[in-house]
C-alpha cells in the first residue's frame, strides 16, 4: 500500500514538473526574444543595479517594438568560472536568443561562448570580456585606464609628491590588477609619488576595515590612498576611526573605484576626494539594446565598445546622487571638474 | 609462572605520582602555545615600533574576538568528535537577521535575540541531523554552511544591510575603561565567554560527557552516557557562539553583508586546531581556541605592520598554522 | 542435558537467563540458552569465536535485548534495556574493548558516565571526591599507576585493564562481567589481572569472566559453561571437569 502510494505522489511530481517545464516552451515562442543576462556572481549588489538596467530596457523594447523582450537573470552565487560555465550550458539547453555576460575568467569561458554561438545564440560580454571567444563585441571599460583615472585624480587633490597605500580585494583578480598597473603607470611620471604598501582584503568587508587601520598604524605620516574596490566602505562610520580622522583632516586624500551611494555619502562628508566607476545600469541597458539591435536590426559592433567611465568628485556627487535616488542612469553626468 | 605477589605502590615507588617539572610542562599544552605567542610578540614588538602601541594591541583584540568566540564553539563541537563548517555562513546570518529587525525598527535586545536565537536553532538542527539521521558531521554542516549562505544571500538580495542604530554600533566599537587602559567591549565578552565555555568543559558534567563522546563514542555508550544528547548540545552551543560573533563582527562594523564571514569557518577551524584541539576529538580546551585565534591574528597584523607583501600572505599563514600543528604533534610523540 | 547446575541446587541464583535467543538478522547469535550466576561465584565463560559469549554477556550487561525468553535478577523478572540499568540492578561490565577514554586522565575513565556533582544542581563535578575515591579504590586493590592526571593513552595494557576493573569497584556491583580481561596482556601482567578477579570474589561479588585461555580458566573459575554455535554445550564445575573436557565441549568432538 505505502509503496503504490509513494510511486503515486512521485509519478505525479514529475508529471507536473514535465509539465510546467513544457508549458514554459509554449509560452516563450513567437514575436519574443529571451536574452540570458549573467552577471560574473550574484552575491554582489553592483550587478543588481545593471540587473535593473536590464529590465528597464526590456520594459521600453517591449512597449515601443513588435517584440516582447525577456530577460533571465541567472548566474552563480559566488564568482566561480567553473560554475558560470555550468549556467552558460544550461542556458544553451534552454534555448535563448541571446547571452550577455561578464566573464569570470578571460580563458576559462572560451568554449562555452563559443558552443552557443554554434548553437545560433549571438554572444556579447560586459564588464569582464573574453576576447578570444566568438562573441560579436565586449561592452566595458578598460579596466587599466580605469586606473590611469585614479592616479590623476589623486594626483590632482595630493599633489605631485606623497606616499601611497594601495588596498586591493583578491590578489591576482584580472580586473583588479589592471587597475593597479593603470594606477602605477599613472603615478609613474611623478618620482615623488611612492606607493609604500599594498594590503589586500580577499573581497571582505572585516578584513578591509582591520587592514586599512593596521595600514594607518604602520604608516601612520600616509598621504594617499587608492582602494581599487569599495570593500571597507560598506562598513559604517566609526569602524576605521585612524584613517576617518586622517582623511578628514585633508592631510590625506582617499581615491576609490566604483560609485556606489555608501561612497558619495563618504564622498559628501569629505572622506573621499575622487571616484572611478563604471556605468553598472549601463551594463544591463545597453546590453540589452545593443543585443536587440544585432538580432532584430543587423546591426555591426565593434570588437570593443566603450561603455565610457563615471568620475566623480565632490563637484559632480549631487548629480550622482540624484541618480540613484531616481534610478534614471540616463542623463549624462556634469564634468568631475568644472574649471576645464 | 612468577611466584603469587601482591602488587603494591611500595613494589616500584618511583612510578606512583612522581613527574618531573619539566615533563610536566612539556605535556602542558598551553604552556607551549603561550611560548609561541610570546615568541611572536616579543620578536614583533622589536622589530616595529607600532606593534606594541594600545592602539594597535586593542585592534587586534577587537578582530580576533568573534573569530575566537565562534572557535569556542567550534572547539566544544571537534572536542565531541564532531567539525562545524556552517559556523561562517551562521556568523553572516545572525548579522542579517539582527540587521534587518535594527532596520524594521525593532529594539536593540529582541533584534539581538532573535539573531542568535535563529543560530541556535540551526545548530540544534545540526545536531539533530547528526544524532537522529547519523549523517557524519562533515556531510550536515556542510549542506547546512549552503543553505544559510543561501538564506543570507536570499533575503538581502545580496545588499548589505546598513543604517543601524548607534545604540546596537556600540556594543562593538565602545571601549571600556580599565585602570589606564580602554578595553574593546567585544574584547570582554569574548573573555567572558571563554570563562564560560572553560567552565562548561572543564567542570560539569556535561563537560565530561562532551571529552568522552569525543574520545571514545562506543567506550562513552557503553558507560551509559547518552552521545546523542551531548552532540546535540555540543552543535547547538556552536551554533549560538557563532552567531554571538556574527553579532559583534556587524556591531563592529555597522553593516550586515550577505558575503560576510565567508571563509571563516576555516579560520574558525584553525584557531581551535592551532590552540591543541586534536580533529580526532577528545582533547584539548578552549584556552588553547583563545590562543589560537590570537596567534592567527597577529600573524596578520604582523604581515600587514611589516609591509610583507600582500600576495604571500596566505602562504605565510597557512605555513604556520602546519607549522604549530607539527610542534605540537612533536610535543605529544616526544614524551 | 543432564549435566546443568550439578551442585548449586540450594542456591538461588543471583541472575539467571532462561531460554534466551538472540537474532542479528538471519544469524542465530544465541538459541535457547539458560544461564545462572550464583552468588559469590566465579564463572568462566568459553567457546569458539562466534560461539555467542559476547551476545550473551552483552545481554546480561544490557547492550543487547533478548529476542526470546526471560531475564531473572534475584529471581524476578527484569528487563535491562541499557547499560544505565544494568548499573542500576547492580551489574557491572569491563568490556574487551575496554571502553576507556585514552584521551583523559585516570580519574575521568574512573567515573566515566557517573561523575559525582557537588551539592545538590547535579550540575558541576565534585573532582576532588573524584580523585580521592579513586586514590582509595586503587590502594585498595593494589593497583599502582603513575600520576593521576596521566591520561590513559599513556597507560599500559596491564595498567588499562588494572583501571577497568577497578572502575567497577566503588558501585556496590553484585555482578562483575568481564570480557577477556587478560587478552593481549603479558604474562606479569594477567597475573596481576587474575589476583583481582580473585580480590572480587573475596569482596562478596559474583563474576562472569570470558576467556580463551584454558589455564586462566583454570586458575580463577568455580564453574565452567561452554558455548557453542550459539547453544550451550555444557556446565562443569572446575573441581569435576579437567581441561580436556572443556577442550572438547568447545569443538564438539566426542560429547560424553
Amino acid at each position: 500500500m505505502h509503496k503504490t502510494l509513494r510511486i503515486t505522489v512521485f509519478l505525479t511530481a514529475v508529471v507536473f514538473l514535465l509539465g510546467v517545464l513544457l508549458a514554459g516552451g509554449v509560452f516563450a515562442q513567437e514575436q519574443t526574444l529571451t536574452f540570458a543576462w549573467i552577471p560574473k556572481a550574484l552575491d554582489n549588489p553592483v550587478f543588481e543595479l545593471g540587473r535593473d538596467g536590464a529590465f528597464v530596457k526590456a520594459q521600453e523594447l517591449t512597449e515601443t517594438t513588435d517584440y516582447t523582450v525577456e530577460i533571465i537573470y541567472i548566474g552563480s552565487v559566488a564568482s566561480d568560472a567553473a560554475e558560470q560555465s555550468r549556467v552558460v550550458e544550461d542556458v544553451i539547453a534552454r534555448g535563448v536568443d541571446g547571452i550577455g555576460i561578464s566573464c569570470n575568467d578571460p580563458d576559462a569561458l572560451i568554449d562555452v561562448i563559443n558552443k552557443a554561438v554554434e548553437a545560433g545564440i549571438p554572444v556579447m560580454t560586459w564588464d569582464s570580456d573574453a576576447p578570444d571567444s566568438e562573441r560579436f563585441t565586449y561592452l566595458g571599460v578598460s579596466n587599466y585606464d580605469g586606473g590611469v583615472a585614479a592616479a590623476e585624480l589623486l594626483v590632482r587633490f595630493m599633489g605631485e609628491e606623497g606616499d601611497v597605500a594601495l588596498l586591493t580585494g583578491v590578489p591576482g583578480a584580472f580586473n583588479l590588477e589592471e587597475r593597479i598597473r593603470g594606477f602605477r603607470d599613472g603615478v609613474a611620471d611623478y618620482p615623488g609619488i611612492e606607493i609604500v604598501t599594498t594590503v589586500a582584503c580577499y573581497d571582505d568587508i572585516a578584513t578591509g576595515v582591520q587592514v586599512v587601520e593596521e595600514t594607518m598604524l604602520a604608516y601612520p605620516d600616509l598621504d594617499g590612498w587608492f582602494f581599487v574596490g569599495l570593500w571597507p566602505l560598506f562598513a559604517d562610520r566609526g569602524s576605521m576611526p585612524l584613517w576617518e580622522e586622517a582623511a578628514a583632516s585633508g592631510d590625506m586624500k582617499v581615491v576609490a573605484f566604483d560609485t556606489l551611494p555608501v561612497q558619495l555619502e563618504y564622498m559628501k562628508d569629505g572622506l573621499l576626494v575622487g571616484l572611478v566607476g563604471q556605468k553598472y545600469w549601463g551594463w544591463g541597458y545597453d546590453t540589452i539594446q545593443m543585443l536587440f539591435d544585432y538580432i532584430v536590426h543587423d546591426a555591426a559592433f565593434p570588437d570593443w565598445t566603450d561603455s565610457g567611465m563615471d568620475i566623480v568628485t565632490m563637484y559632480n556627487v549631487d548629480a550622482m546622487i540624484e541618480a540613484w535616488e531616481t534610478s534614471d542612469f540616463t542623463k549624462p553626468l556634469p564634468p568631475p571638474f568644472p574649471e576645464d | 609462572m612468577e611466584p603469587d605477589k601482591p602488587f603494591s605502590p611500595e613494589e616500584d615507588p618511583a612510578r606512583f605520582q612522581k613527574e618531573g617539572a619539566l615533563t610536566r610542562f612539556a605535556r602542558n599544552q598551553l604552556a607551549t602555545l603561550a611560548l609561541i605567542l610570546l615568541a611572536m610578540v616579543v620578536v614583533l614588538s622589536l622589530s616595529t615600533r607600532t606593534f606594541l602601541t594600545a592602539t594597535n594591541i586593542f585592534n587586534v583584540l577587537r578582530a580576533f574576538s568573534w573569530i575566537a568566540i565562534a572557535s569556542f564553539g567550534q572547539s566544544i563541537v571537534i572536542i565531541s568528535g564532531g567539525i562545524d563548517l556552517s559556523a561562517g555562513s551562521n556568523m553572516a546570518f545572525s548579522g542579517i537577521i539582527t540587521a534587518m529587525l535594527l532596520v524594521e525598527g525593532v529594539n536593540v535586545p529582541l533584534s539581538i535575540g532573535a539573531g542568535l536565537g535563529i543560530t541556535l536553532l540551526i545548530g540544534f538542527a545540526n545536531g539533530l541531523m547528526i544524532s537522529k539521521t547519523k549523517l557524519p558531521p562533515f556531510i550536515a554542516t556542510l549542506g547546512m554552511m549552503s543553505i544559510v549562505r543561501g538564506f543570507c544571500y536570499g533575503m538581502t538580495q545580496g545588499w548589505p544591510v546598513r543604517g543601524l542604530p548607534r545604540s546596537f554600533i556600540a556594543l562593538g566599537q565602545t571601549d571600556l575603561s580599565f585602570f589606564i587602559w580602554r578595553v574593546p567591549v567585544p574584547a570582554i565578552i569574548m573573555v567572558c565567554f571563554a570563562v564560560l565555555v572553560y567552565i562548561l568543559l572543564d567542570k560539569t558534567k556535561l563537560g565530561y560527557h562532551t571529552y568522552a563522546v569525543g574520545g571514545n563514542e562506543y567506550a562513552a555508550s557503553l558507560a551509559g552516557i547518552f552521545t546523542g544528547k551531548v552532540k546535540n548540545i555540543a552543535f547547538t552551543l556552536s551554533g549560538f557562539l557563532a552567531g554571538v560573533g556574527g553579532i559583534l563582527m556587524t556591531a563592529r562594523l555597522g553593516v550586515a553583508a550577505p558575503t560576510a564571514a565567508s571563509g571563516y569557518e576555516l579560520d574558525i577551524i584553525a584557531a581551535a586546531v592551532i590552540g591543541g584541539i586534536s580533529l580526532t576529538g577528545g582533547e584539548g580546551n578552549v584556552w588553547g581556541a583563545l590562543i589560537g585565534a590570537a596567534i592567527m591574528q597577529i600573524l596578520r597584523n604582523a604581515l600587514v605592520l611589516l609591509g610583507f607583501p600582500a600576495y604571500w600572505q596566505p602562504a605565510a599563514i597557512g605555513a604556520v598554522i602546519i607549522g604549530a600543528v607539527m610542534i605540537d604533534m612533536y610535543r605529544k610523540k616526544s614524551i | 542435558m543432564s549435566d546443568t547446575t550439578v551442585t548449586n541446587e540450594k542456591k538461588e541464583p543471583i541472575m539467571a537467563l532462561q531460554g534466551v535467543s538472540k537474532y542479528f538478522g538471519g544469524v542465530h547469535a544465541l538459541e535457547e540458552v539458560d544461564f545462572e550466576v550464583y552468588p559469590n561465584e566465579i564463572v568462566a565463560l568459553v567457546g569458539d569465536n562466534g560461539a555467542g559469549k559476547s551476545t550473551l554477556i552483552k545481554i546480561l550487561a544490557g547492550v543487547h535485548q533478548p529476542n526470546r525468553g526471560k531475564i531473572l535478577f534475584r529471581g524476578e523478572p527484569v528487563e535491562i534495556p541499557s547499560p544505565r540499568a544494568a548499573q542500576a540492578l547492580g551489574i557491572e561490565t569491563v568490556y574487551q574493548e575496554l571502553a576507556l577514554i585514552e584521551t583523559r586522565d585516570v580519574p575521568a575513565n574512573f567515573f566515566l558516565g557517573r561523575e559525582p556533582t557537588r551539592g545538590t544542581s547535579g550540575i558541576f563535578v565534585d573532582r576532588k571526591k573524584m580523585v580521592e575515591d579513586t586514590v582509595r579504590t586503587l590502594k585498595d586493590l593494589g593497583i599502582v599507576l603513575p600520576s593521576l592526571r596521566t591520561l590513559v593513552r599513556y597507560l599500559s595494557g596491564g595498567q588499562r585493564q588494572a583501571l577497568a576493573i577497578g572502575r567497577v569497584m566503588p558501585w556496590g556491583g553484585k555482578v562483575i562481567i568481564m570480557d577477556e580481561p587478560t587478552a593481549a596482556l603479558g604474562v606479569r601482567e594477567a597475573r596481576k589481572v587474575l589476583d583481582l578477579v580473585l580480590q572480587l570474589k573475596e569482596k562478596g561479588c559474583s563474576v562472569v569472566v570470558i576467556s580463551h585461555n584454558m589455564r586462566h580458566v583454570f586458575n580463577i573459575a568455580d564453574r565452567i559453561v561452554v558455548l557453542r554455535g550459539g547453544k550451550k554445550a555444557g556446565d562443569r564445575m572446575k573441581s569435576e571437569t579437567t581441561p580436556d573436557e572443556i577442550v572438547k565441549l568447545i569443538v564438539g568432538a566426542e560429547m560424553l
